[in-house]
């Protein structure tokens, strides 16, 4: 288990190690230029060298690795290009807010996914079974920044039920007024950032209701004339919730990578839309940070279920051994 | 199950929501009462402020704020001269070549320190230094020196005599006794960017990054506190988004309005004002005169007078901006040439001097052609800008009329930048914003093919013409130089000058004293106040 587990540590450091480097050569490979913005008649181009160099874009390019490897093996990732703030608090308050909205839409889609999904095996080939299935492929086919749109149009704008974007009113104090006021701006992002996964969700736990319902020992239960609450809760819902535990590291990247769309639309200050306003405007160490963060977090997230896994299955664990 | 955990979800949003409704009645204000302190301005704009520090924000909304908790020594009014800020009046040596500020002896900072001569020469030092790397550095480059003559008298020594010395010297500056024992090469990132100290009528409450900038009064303000009680910016990057905050209430100001949203906002939201900004960015279309295509002037005066350009205003701008003649914008109204006549929309004319210069359809083909050759070219354009992009589809069907054959390339910004610098481009679609200060140096000068003047454009007598427009103090002289300097513009047509494209706020129609003007949407917002609701 333990030569498992180190090998496996190993693996995931080459691995962040070459995400890194890999990120690294393909950012300085890519067109652009962090000093393009100052490139205007006003602006001498020595100036622009002078930028230049207190950026430390004159070094050359291994000089820059080496010198953002040591960074990031602090966790000190430099100050920003654009925002002239350290990166490491910019990216700490981004990813609290990330966190916020996707960790509430990823329960709020777990929790309704699959109670669609049960209810739509349980009717199955029924008119709800349809109605349910036709809506989840709706939902899935619309595209999010359009639905935000409409969304913010109907209850924004038209019926003036909800708040258009932010986490919270500019002028709300603290107490319950606070939390509620948070719970209103949170309520449009978190169910239009839900809805695909909703369709997603549901639609797995369908057929894994469905394919579980159909196995002997529940054909048995039914034999035996025990009650169909008792069945389902008891036997189908304890086995088909397993496979949904294997997609929450699916969810991972999800979770911290922020929605960078509905981040946009509804002004949420989270990573995905500080990240892509790095892109545009070439600001190397943020657009490194965020990938340093990304690829540690999906790296750790599967040796964690890997690890899991092998403490859950034994087969694994053998298998490592062999 | 289903009630548990369904029935308390519902009854939440359904408070939520029921709380969150809001009033959009018409209410009415009461114009005529008198000034009055408080209120507060909810200002919506696209991007975050990266720094309150004047030497290095490059945002505008940063630039905005900035002009709002700090003054500079004197600034432009409405009339495009100088006012005084804190400083109480200046003067200039018999030879110009020196300019003295007096500085108002009872300003300070926020923190109470005073503020003196030696902040404004310590600045100065600050953008000099190539260590500091502001990319402002450009305002010291005539300047020789700067001298305190005594705390509240400060003296710049210039290189050579110019009219430009006060858009040089009267900024912002900085607090000496903050920033005097920091490593120049840190300024950039120092905390004086987040935590700013104000000189100015406001200073910064709070900053939630990406989210809110809060502005209170200063009450160490020497001109005395401001009407309005409390100036916010909220940041909503989607535009979308911002004009429905605009329509609900949310935001009483945004500026740059999306000229087609204009009517429509008029209509559902009678209570806000419009205002268009007479335009500071002209957008144009230049032609790479390297090529042989371009080299000749009754060419590219062809190419202008195939374009509708007032058309082009309805289609594009709905209707807000003018045509473009020349790099002189209408604002700078001393040194506009209202008189000069743009070439007009006369595709016939454009034709018969197509022809003079062996461009006809030999072929029937409805292409001109010459030596066998079609009349063709690429029209490079920067992805990402919608607008162009509507623009050159609209120039590739005009052109096309005239017999002429036009791809359109859109070019990743830095791709694009790359081409122009390296001249591997036919023609492109471009638009400069400018200044109050006139310098049409980097752009039209022959000397800077390496710097703006893409095209390669280069005429002996424009070239004097600028210097000495450059070196004229005496603003008739001037003007009467660069009127002779945009009628030589106007004949060689280095550029199609499309149009000046207007900037338009839109702010509710309670908050008084608004006016506007093209150097600042908050032009003295001191004196802003809301009206009482009748």
């Amino acid at each position: 288990m333990i030569a498992f587990i180190s090998k496996r540590i190993v693996i995931s450091l080459v691995l962040i190690l070459a995400v890194m480097t890999f990120s690294f050569v393909l950012m300085h490979m890519a067109p652009g230029d962090p000093t393009a913005m100052y490139i205007r008649p006003e602006i001498a181009p020595k100036v622009v060298e002078s930028i230049r160099h207190q950026f430390g874009l004159d070094q050359s390019l291994w000089q820059q690795y080496v010198r953002w490897i040591k960074e990031c093996s602090q966790f000190e990732f430099g100050t920003s290009f654009t925002h002239l703030r350290p990166v490491r608090a910019i990216l700490t308050e981004a990813l609290r807010n990330t966190l916020q909205l996707t960790l509430i839409a990823f329960l709020f889609q777990m929790v309704i996914g699959i109670l669609l999904g049960i209810y739509a095996a349980i009717k199955e080939h029924s008119w709800q079974d349809q109605a349910i299935q036709s809506g989840l492929l709706i939902l899935y086919s619309i595209p999010g920044f359009w639905l935000a749109l409409l969304a913010i149009t109907l209850f924004s704008l038209k019926l003036g039920w909800l708040p258009s974007g932010q986490m919270q009113a500019i002028n709300t104090s603290g107490g319950w007024h606070l939390w509620l006021n948070r719970i209103q701006h949170m309520i449009l992002p978190v169910i239009i950032l839900s809805m695909p996964f909703i369709a997603y969700t549901a639609r797995f736990m369908r057929e894994s209701v469905l394919r579980i319902l159909k196995q002997d020992y529940i054909r048995t239960a039914f034999s035996y004339g025990l009650p169909k609450r008792r069945i389902l809760g008891r036997y189908v819902l304890k086995n088909a919730l397993m496979p949904q535990v294997t997609l929450i590291g699916l969810y991972l990247p999800f979770l911290f990578g922020g929605a960078v769309v509905i981040e946009h639309i509804f002004a949420w200050p989270g990573v995905g839309r500080i990240t892509v306003n790095a892109i545009f405007s070439h600001d190397f160490p943020l657009i490194l940070a965020s990938n340093f963060i990304a690829t540690v977090t999906v790296v750790v997230g599967n040796l964690i279920s890997d690890m899991l896994y092998a403490v859950v299955d034994p087969r694994i664990r053998h298998q490592s051994h062999a | 199950m289903w009630r548990k955990t369904f029935i308390p979800l519902i009854l939440l949003i359904t408070l939520c929501c029921t709380t969150c409704s809001q009033n959009n009645k018409h209410k009415k204000y009461n114009t005529e009462a008198p000034p009055s302190c408080g209120g507060a301005l909810v200002v919506g704009v696209t991007e975050d402020v990266d720094s309150f520090n004047p030497l290095f924000s490059e945002s505008s909304s940063g630039k905005d704020i900035i002009h709002m908790i700090m003054l500079g020594l004197a600034d432009l009014n409405d009339k495009s001269d100088f006012s005084p800020e804190l400083a109480t009046r200046w003067e200039r040596s018999k030879d110009n070549r020196q300019l003295t500020y007096y500085l108002r002896p009872d300003a300070v900072w926020s923190d109470g320190v005073p503020i003196t001569a030696y902040d404004v020469k310590f600045t100065y030092e600050l953008l000099k230094d190539a260590k500091v790397a502001s990319p402002n550095q450009w305002v010291t480059d005539f300047i020789k020196s700067v001298a305190v003559v005594d705390s509240h008298t400060v003296r710049f020594t210039f290189t050579e005599a110019y009219p430009d010395q006060m858009f040089d010297t009267a900024g912002e500056f900085l607090p000496q006794h903050i920033l005097k024992n920091v490593d120049r090469s840190a300024i950039r990132n120092h905390e004086i960017g987040q935590q700013p100290l104000a000189s100015g009528p406001f200073k910064l409450k709070r900053w939630v990054h990406q989210q809110v900038i809060e502005l209170e009064p200063n009450d160490k303000f020497v001109d005395g506190r401001p009407y309005l009680e409390r100036v916010l910016f909220k940041i909503i990057p989607d535009k979308t988004n911002l004009l429905i905050q605009l329509q609900t209430g949310e935001i009483d100001m945004m500026m740059g309005v999306p000229p087609k949203e204009v009517k429509s906002l008029q209509v559902k939201r009678p209570d806000l004002k419009v205002y268009p900004i007479s335009g500071r960015v002209y957008y144009y279309v230049g032609y790479n005169e390297r090529q042989d295509l371009f080299k000749l002037k009754s060419i590219r005066q062809a190419l202008t007078m195939g374009i509708p350009r007032d058309r082009l205003i309805e289609a594009i701008l709905y209707g807000f901006g003018s045509v473009c003649n020349g790099p002189i914008p209408p604002m700078i109204e001393w040194a506009y040439d209202a008189s000069l006549k743009g070439w007009p929309y006369n595709p016939e004319q454009a034709r018969n001097q197509l022809e003079k210069a062996g461009w006809r359809d030999t072929d029937g083909d409805g292409w001109l052609d010459k030596a066998g050759k079609p009349f063709e070219f690429t029209l490079a354009i920067n992805a990402g800008n919608q607008e162009k992009a509507d623009l050159a589809v609209v120039l590739q069907d005009q052109w096309k009329k005239l017999g002429i054959n036009i791809s359109i390339e859109s070019l990743e910004w830095t791709a694009f930048l790359k081409h122009l610098r390296e001249g591997t481009f036919d023609a492109y679609l471009g638009g400069w914003s400018t200044s109050f200060n006139i310098d049409p140096t980097p752009i039209f000068h022959s000397s800077s093919t390496e710097q703006f003047n893409y095209v390669h454009y280069a005429n002996p007598a424009v070239d004097k013409l600028i210097e000495q427009g450059r070196a004229e103090l005496d603003r008739e002289k001037a003007a009467a130089i660069w009127r002779k300097f945009q009628h030589e513009i106007h004949e060689d047509q280095p550029y199609t000058f499309l149009f000046w494209k207007d900037d338009i706020v839109a702010i509710h129609e309670r908050f008084q004293s608004v006016s506007p003007i093209p150097l600042s949407a908050f032009y003295n917002i001191e004196k802003w106040y809301e009206a009482p609701e009748m």
